[in-house]
């Protein structure tokens, strides 16, 4: 029975417009072998997609001894936070907008 | 030749150590042995052994042929894997020698295989595997054309043998590499392969003639019932997850064995998983879950024959039994002294002389090329490589 350990990759590529993040795992498959994160549990927001730094080291698991689908061991950013968030940023533009008018006289 | 006794059934057996100095009278006895899924092995056991010399035979190429009439011969092409003397004062000197005697266990030439390496074999068939590793160690091969594709076979620290016979395994092929051929079969299927078949007789079937003949049977023990040595014997029901999240299902069934005769009941059915990327892998899967355990298990051993090799279909007559009839040899072991050469065959059945057996399509087994030494190390003569239908 395969027990699924976890395993740190280092980011071959990564691409957010399409989800692409390729990894090295040395300790499983050498120096060489480059493999391709799962898009299972993944999913793009706004047409974008969470993916790692080239170069960083991430957390990685498999779900078989051949590591078949190579999943990405992250918080995964909640669509609803994503969006909270989204929405206060604009407001804090509005806002300097709107300072920014006062400092100018606009209202006056 | 280094041995022969004067009776006419006695094997000419030859062996040869290349390259450093042996002094052949003092073999006393030699065995090889080969079984499915396993490297060739042999040893060689020296009475009153030069002690000069004894650590300058290791991994040194060893050949060894053993000939009987005009039958097929055994070979046998490997290494030197390690020597064990042994040396006891109390028993004085043996041909003039401290080392009375000495035992070198070699391994077949499938031994360069055993290196680890770490690496990912993307998108891949068998026989493109076979390919790949038989033809960087300069062997020839044999492999069922079977188009099914792994998306991901993962080598981590394991061999180029471990992970040919991790993929044969999990798809229901046996593998053996005799001399440098690799050949994988369908163990459902060997009995169309022709490779040598031969009729074991009892002494029932002798009618009492107790003249020598290859063949005969001197032992035979057997292991008979659903638990053996490989494990519990079940019809499966496998359940998987294919790549798109949907739940994929395969079972085995009645229909699942070799077809020699008639089968020997399954009686439980197993539930098991496994995480697969396609219908297609869980099918191999559970077409593979029958093929290693088989209900009617046998050691034989017979007045020595050098003709069967793993998968190799043998008969069993005139016990007078359900268990007459066809078996798969799984493994042979040659052993041959001074004085006399006997074989042991590993054999298995899931089938009874209920029925006729049932005829498959498969091609027959091709001479593959000789092996030849090229510093120092055996490769085939030619390139062969066989993907047969």
């Amino acid at each position: 029975m395969f027990d699924n350990p976890v395993y740190r990759a280092i980011v071959h590529y990564s691409d957010s417009s399409t989800g692409l993040i390729r990894v090295r795992v040395p300790v499983l498959s050498g120096a060489s072998s480059i493999l391709d994160i799962s898009y299972i549990g993944r999913t793009a927001y706004n047409g974008v997609w969470a993916v790692p730094e080239i170069g960083s080291q991430i957390v990685v698991t498999a779900d078989d001894a051949n590591l078949t689908n190579v999943f990405w061991v992250q918080v995964a950013p909640v669509p609803a936070t994503a969006v909270d968030l989204a929405e206060v940023l604009v407001r804090l533009n509005e806002l300097e907008l709107y300072r920014d008018a006062l400092l100018l006289g606009v209202f006056e | 030749m280094i041995f022969k006794s004067t009776h006419p059934g006695s094997p000419d057996v030859s062996v040869v150590l290349s390259g450093v100095s042996v002094d052949y009278t003092t073999i006393q006895s030699v065995t090889v042995d080969m079984h499915e899924n396993m490297h060739d092995m042999a040893t060689i056991t020296f009475s009153g052994l030069i002690p000069v010399g004894i650590t300058d035979y290791i991994g040194v190429p060893v050949y060894i042929s053993i000939a009987a009439g005009v039958r097929q011969n055994v070979e046998f092409f490997g290494y030197v894997s390690f020597i064990e003397p042994l040396m006891e004062t109390r028993k004085g000197l043996v041909n003039n020698s401290p080392v009375q005697s000495a035992v070198a266990t070699c391994m077949g030439a499938s031994y360069d295989m055993t290196l680890p390496k770490y690496r990912t074999w993307e998108k891949t068939t068998l026989p493109q595997l076979v390919e790949k590793i038989a033809t960087s160690y300069g062997y020839s091969y044999a492999v069922p054309n079977d188009s099914f594709v792994w998306q991901r076979l993962l080598q981590n620290g394991i061999s180029d043998w471990d992970i040919l016979l991790k993929a044969c395994q999990a798809v229901g092929y046996s593998l053996t590499t005799s001399a440098t051929h690799i050949h994988i079969y369908d163990p459902y299927k060997t009995i169309f392969r022709q490779l040598p078949y031969v009729e074991l007789v009892t002494v029932k079937g002798a009618y009492g003639d107790i003249q020598y003949a290859p063949g005969r049977i001197m032992e035979f023990k057997g292991l008979f019932g659903n638990t053996t040595l490989d494990g519990i014997v079940y019809n499966y029901d496998f359940v998987g997850l294919d790549s798109t999240g949907s739940v994929v299902k395969a079972s085995t069934n009645n229909e699942s064995y070799s077809k020699y005769g008639e089968l020997v009941e399954r009686v439980n059915t197993a539930e098991a998983t496994a995480n697969v990327t396609s219908q297609e892998m869980l099918n191999k899967f559970a077409g593979a879950s029958t093929k290693t355990n088989y209900p009617y298990n046998a050691t034989v051993v017979t007045t020595g024959i050098p003709d069967p090799v793993p998968g190799s279909v043998v008969k069993i007559d005139k016990y007078a039994s359900n268990f007459d009839g066809f078996w798969l040899v799984r493994g042979v072991k040659h052993i041959i002294s001074r004085s006399n050469y006997v074989t042991e065959l590993t054999i298995s059945t899931d089938s009874t002389t209920g029925k006729e057996y049932e005829t498959v399509t498969v091609s027959a087994f091709k001479t593959p090329p000789v092996p030849q030494l090229s510093n120092n190390q055996w490769e085939a003569s030619v390139d062969f490589g066989d993907v047969y239908v």
